[in-house]
């Protein structure tokens, strides 16, 4: 495979946000960016992923510091709720962006 | 799924109100309104004021429900104040201009001088299917709204059952609020049935949180 070309006239593609290129963590990040929170069960069922896919892909993001965990109790159960941060709200925003002029 | 359809955002925040509401208890809340309103016209004048009092109750009631049975399946959303806003604005609208439009429709029969304008001699002469149309245009805009889409059926149905009612009541011409009530209690009915049955389906489609 050959080396990203220097090519100005190219979109750069290494700015693109690996992070949340992942299909799973854009399908989260993008699942959060329509709503303003949700819970932990609500993103498996749209998510379609498992609880521990989902569990390692909310661990990175929230390294990131692109989500909130915050982890309470509803009627006595835990209950685990993930929202943007404004960090993760930009970078998707700049992640959108440079995949448009990717395809522009 | 395409990359480029899993990041329409438009979409993706449509499949959220969508499947908020997937559960079927807003077609049991609302049926069970517009059932109560179509049998409650049946009761002396005086217990008619109750209708109040469901209205407050069936808020609480329905807030219980989605606790006890959509969030613990579903999960738990919180949509964005800018989405709940418009929601909550358009939905006022569309409830305002219907009670106003009904009122006034309502209004044609109380009484109609010989001079009126052909405006009130039609909507007297025609309305059961008027009050029916009202109803539709209210679930067609609601669906809109809520990007909800068998509301547009429950619109064709507050159609078809009030223009049945127009031609099988005995004097549709006189709208009384029996009248009203028989294809109220109707489509409340139909929109119970339709609540129960998509419950069922959630229920056995998401099972509980263990």
């Amino acid at each position: 495979m050959s080396a990203p070309s220097n090519n100005p006239d190219l979109p750069p593609v290494n700015e693109i946000d690996r992070l949340i290129h992942e299909p799973a963590r854009l399908l989260i990040m993008a699942h959060l960016y329509v709503v303003e929170g949700a819970d932990f069960l609500y993103l498996m069922n749209q998510t379609g992923l498992t609880f521990g896919n989902l569990s390692s892909h909310m661990s990175r993001l929230e390294e990131a510091g692109y989500i909130e965990v915050e982890k309470t109790f509803v009627d006595k159960r835990p209950n685990t709720r993930l929202r943007l941060t404004e960090a993760g709200r930009k970078a998707f925003n700049e992640y959108r962006t440079s995949m448009k002029g990717l395809f522009a | 799924m395409a990359l480029s359809d899993e990041i329409d955002l438009k979409e993706m925040e449509r499949r959220a109100l969508t499947a908020y509401h997937e559960d079927g208890l807003l077609d049991i809340f609302w049926g069970g309104y517009l059932l109560f309103l179509g049998l409650v016209v049946f009761t002396p004048m005086e217990y008619r004021l109750i209708v109040v009092m469901p209205t407050a109750l069936g808020i609480l009631l329905y807030d219980r429900a989605k606790k006890r049975v959509t969030y613990p399946r579903l999960g738990y959303v919180k949509f964005t104040k800018e989405m709940e806003a418009r929601v909550l604005r358009d939905t006022i609208i569309v409830i305002f201009v219907a009670w106003f439009v009904t009122l006034a429709g309502l209004f044609t029969n109380m009484g109609v001088p010989e001079r009126a304008s052909w405006l009130v001699l039609f909507l007297n002469r025609y309305n059961l299917l008027f009050q029916g149309g009202v109803l539709a245009l209210i679930f067609l805009m609601l669906g809109r709204i809520m990007s909800i889409s068998r509301l547009y059926h429950y619109s064709v149905i507050s159609l078809l059952v009030f223009s049945a009612g127009y031609f099988y009541l005995d004097s549709p011409y006189i709208v009384s609020l029996q009248n009203l009530g028989v294809p109220c209690a109707i489509i409340g009915l139909i929109m119970v049935g339709i609540g129960a049955s998509r419950l069922q389906r959630f229920i056995g489609k998401y099972s509980k949180e263990v």
